[in-house]
Formats: C-alpha cells, sequence, structure tokens
C-alpha cells in the first residue's frame, strides 16, 4: 500500500507545488503565464489589444497584439477596438464613416442631426440615420444611440454638459399634422427613446383619426414599422410564396387582421430585426406602436443596429434572425415611467 | 491496470487544509492526473486514513472541483484534437457552467489554478472563457478596475501605444 508520502511524493512530481508567486493585489496577475496566455486566447484581436493596454506586466506577457490580416475581419476587429477605446472617452464617436474618432457637438441629436464627420455630406456610405416614421426629421445616427448609451452606464461621474446631452439624446419628440379640408384626418405621432439593461430602445406610437368618413388602409399606405415591413410589400408573384418573402409581409398581415377585428391590437414582430409591434383599428381610428431594440453600446458594426439601416456593404435583410416575438415590448415596457 | 473497477469504487481526497473527502472514482477520474495516477495504483492503496493529498488546493476549493466533476460525470472524454476544434468555435458557456463560475474573483483563479494542476481541461476551459467574457467588450480602464489592475506605464510607454494606435484618432 502506497503511504501518504509516497502519494504527496507522486502529486508533487507532477507540478502539485505552486510556484513563489509575487504578491499584488491583482488575483489576475498573481497567475501564471501560461495561464494568462489560455486566457487571451479566449479573446478577439481587437480584445487582446486593449487588454494589452491596460499595465506592463500584460502588456510583456501577450504582446501588443495584431489586427487580422484579412480586410474584412480586421474592419470588424477595428470597430471593436474603437467602441473598447471610446468607452472611456465621453468627448468622442466611433465614425463608421472614417473608422476613427470624432469629437462629440453636444448640439447634434436625432432631431437636429450634425455630424461631426468630415466626410459625411461627402459620401454617407455608412453612418446612415434611422428614420422610425418615414418622412420626420427625427433621424437617429448610430452616434446617438453610441453616445447616449455611454452616458447613462457612466451615470454618476457624468459631467452637466453631458448630462445635459444626454437629455437631450434620449427625448421623446411628440407632433400632430392635420389635414382639415380633404378628409378631416389627424395624424399624431410619439417617439420615446428608453434604455433598459445597456439597450437603446426606441417606442413609435402612430395616429390616423378621421372624422369624415371611416379609415382605410390606403390612408396608411406609406407606412413601414422598420427597412422590412411596409403596409403593402412589393409584388413578386415568382417567390411572393416562399418563407423568405412570407417574412416580409407580417406588418401587411397584421394590418388586414386588425381591419378584421376592430377594436383588438394586434401583435406581431419583423423576424428580420428586433421590432415588435401592434396595430389597432377602430372605425374612426387606426393606432400603429412599434417597438425597436437598437443593440448596445458596442461596434457601430452591431448587426442588432445594422438590421434597420443600408449602408454601402451589407444588406441589413440577412444580418438578425428575431425569434422571441414580444422580447422587445416587454424590456421596454419592464422601465414603464 | 490489473483490476476491475467498479463503477461504485470510491476514493478519497484530502485537501490542504485537511478536509477528506469520498468521492465517487468516475468524478475522480475527469481529473486526468488523478486518473493516470489511480490506474498505477492497486485499488486498495487509496482509504479513508490514506486518502490522496491535494496540495495547493483547499477545502472550498477542492470541493467546487468535485461539484463541477459530479455534474459532468458522465460527459465523453475529449481528445486533444477534438477540444482545440471545440475551443475555437466558441466562448459561450453552457448555463450551469456560466452559474457554477458565478463566484468571487479569488475562488475563479483558485479553480482555474487547481482544474490545471489536476490536468481537467474542459473546466480549466470554462475559466479561461468565463475571465475572457469579463474582459471582452471592455475599456482599458473598464478591465484596471474588474481586476484591480494598477496602469503602470511610463509616458514614454504611453506615448508608444498612442503612436500604435494613431489610424484611429480624430483628424
Amino acid at each position: 500500500m502506497a503511504s501518504s508520502a509516497v502519494l504527496r511524493g507522486r502529486i508533487e512530481k507532477k507540478g502539485g507545488r505552486r510556484s513563489s508567486l509575487k504578491s499584488r493585489r491583482s488575483a489576475l496577475l498573481n497567475m501564471p503565464i501560461d495561464l494568462i496566455l489560455e486566457i487571451t486566447d479566449e479573446l478577439s484581436p481587437a480584445d487582446k489589444i486593449i487588454f494589452a493596454t491596460t499595465c506592463r506586466a500584460i502588456r510583456n506577457t501577450v504582446g501588443r497584439g495584431q489586427f487580422p490580416s484579412d480586410t474584412y475581419e480586421d474592419r470588424q476587429e477595428r470597430f471593436e477596438y474603437l467602441a473598447g477605446m471610446c468607452r472611456d472617452m465621453p468627448n468622442h464617436w466611433v465614425c463608421e464613416e472614417c473608422m476613427r474618432y470624432h469629437r462629440i457637438d453636444t448640439s447634434d441629436t436625432s432631431v437636429q442631426s450634425r455630424p461631426t464627420c468630415p466626410l459625411a455630406d461627402r459620401y454617407g456610405r455608412y453612418n446612415q440615420p434611422l428614420t422610425p416614421i418615414p418622412g420626420d426629421e427625427y433621424e437617429l445616427g448610430r452616434r446617438h444611440v453610441q453616445l447616449a448609451l455611454k452616458y447613462t452606464r457612466m451615470g454618476d461621474s457624468l459631467l452637466p454638459r453631458h448630462r445635459q446631452y444626454l437629455r437631450r439624446l434620449t427625448a421623446a419628440r411628440q407632433y400632430s399634422l392635420s389635414y382639415p379640408w380633404e378628409t378631416k384626418l389627424m395624424v399624431t405621432a410619439k417617439i420615446i427613446p428608453r434604455i433598459v439593461d445597456g439597450r437603446f430602445l426606441l417606442r413609435s406610437l402612430c395616429e390616423y383619426r378621421q372624422s369624415s368618413k371611416p379609415v382605410t388602409r390606403e390612408l396608411i399606405a406609406s407606412e413601414s414599422v422598420c427597412p422590412h415591413q411596409q403596409v403593402f410589400p412589393p409584388r413578386d408573384d415568382d417567390w411572393s410564396n416562399d418563407a423568405f418573402h412570407q417574412n416580409l409581409r407580417q406588418f401587411h398581415k397584421a394590418v388586414n387582421d386588425s381591419f378584421e377585428t376592430p377594436g383588438k391590437e394586434v401583435h406581431s414582430h419583423c423576424p428580420h430585426c428586433f421590432t415588435d409591434f401592434s396595430v389597432t383599428t377602430t372605425t374612426k381610428c387606426i393606432r400603429i406602436s412599434v417597438w425597436m431594440d437598437l443593440g448596445t453600446e458596442s461596434s457601430p458594426l452591431d448587426p442588432a443596429w445594422r438590421s434597420f439601416v443600408h449602408s454601402a456593404d451589407l444588406d441589413p435583410i440577412d444580418e438578425v434572425e428575431y425569434n422571441e416575438p414580444g422580447r422587445v415590448r416587454e424590456l421596454y415596457s419592464s422601465e414603464e415611467e | 491496470m490489473a483490476e476491475a473497477k467498479p463503477a461504485s469504487q470510491k476514493i478519497w481526497l484530502i485537501s490542504n487544509d485537511n478536509a477528506t473527502m469520498e468521492v465517487d472514482r468516475v468524478v475522480v477520474e475527469r481529473s486526468m492526473l488523478l486518473k493516470n495516477m489511480l490506474e498505477d495504483l492497486s485499488h486498495t492503496d487509496i482509504t479513508q486514513d490514506n486518502p490522496i493529498p491535494i496540495p495547493n488546493v483547499n477545502e472550498a476549493v477542492l470541493r467546487k472541483v468535485v461539484e463541477w466533476c459530479e455534474h459532468h460525470r458522465n460527459d465523453p472524454v475529449t481528445t486533444p484534437d477534438d477540444e482545440s476544434d471545440a475551443r475555437k468555435k466558441t466562448t459561450d458557456i453552457e448555463e450551469w457552467d456560466q452559474k457554477f463560475m458565478q463566484v468571487d474573483q479569488e475562488m475563479l483563479f483558485e479553480i482555474i489554478l487547481a482544474s490545471n494542476f489536476l490536468d481537467i481541461k474542459p473546466l480549466l476551459d470554462v475559466g479561461c472563457k468565463t475571465v475572457a467574457n469579463m474582459i471582452k467588450g471592455k475599456s482599458p480602464e473598464e478591465i484596471r478596475k474588474t481586476f484591480n489592475i494598477t496602469n503602470d506605464f511610463s509616458a514614454e510607454e504611453e506615448e508608444q501605444i498612442r503612436r500604435e494606435n494613431e489610424w484611429a484618432e480624430d483628424r
């Protein structure tokens, strides 16, 4: 029978005694180098480069890191890097057009767009805004989302000017239009941003009221709830029965259903972006509610955001699969004021 | 291996703070270090009075490691090739493991050290991924705060780092 001394000897021969480690305050820095390298093996190139800028010991252990040589991956990683570094920079935003930081202009908001990008007017391939209500001047840029999320996270450490800017970035918008001579139509719209669990959520509510005669689908012919869902989706007879095209008809179906069940709120969602919506129709009114989840304070290439806007190199339609109907609406309502 | 090992065979381990615990042999064998060692020994070598000493691992950490091995006692053993493939594919961690790793940082790093020493590769991977997830998407200052790291770069080193990433700066 092996004695306990023999067992201990066997174990210790296998490396059971930990080498004498320097006493530091950080448990991470106390780890053996090979285990720190195991951990950094799990990081993306961008995260590794950022990690290497935390202190000398880490930089000497993991090296300065490198971006990938593949052009597509390089672009992804550089934006990840910019997004990570910018989290500590309240006066800067990450520009999709230039792939670098720009200084903020605190008068730049979704109702008065003033991007501080020198290329904004020249190319406009990226940096495209989201217009939740077609034709309205409310144009939410990725930078507005990014800054609002950053300032909300920074919370108490914000300077008063950033706090004021945050209020403007997340301000609700409300307007109404009336057409008294033709059909006595009145359109009222409300857009209310809300940040919940580090995600930028947007709710819009649009109401079409007509007193002269019953409302019809044609009144909202130009309405859409997101880039993928329109009241009258384009006709494509050859393909219109496949799943892909059926997915683009959710709003169309909800509007039809609501006309068949007056007074009932018909809920639906878009399978191609994080959008829930509902339609309620009565004789005099059509009410469209939309809840959007525009994603987190990550890279501007975040699919959650990209699925809402068109840009030069990506088709927004293939990026996201939304298969948890009601999630966005519930998340938004979880912090009802 | 000369002797048959019944599924219910018990093994005793003793932590470095002298806590003895009785564990099923199949559970202990999640540790490649202990598995190889047990194969060299007669099944009567390890008794309650003559447990396997686990130096550097205290009772709390050893209990956590044994808890993980218990939960994963029936997992298929992966070959080194499978491991490298599976590891590169995802940094996702299964739900039970995520909850298991919700411990303070000191315990988390102790689990990593123990799994490395005991050669429990899947547990080591879960530990490393957990730490990696604490780094991902964060800024340098957030990482420093998370892990209590002091920025000790000299002005020259800071300038060198700035120059390396000049492409990102506003112009």
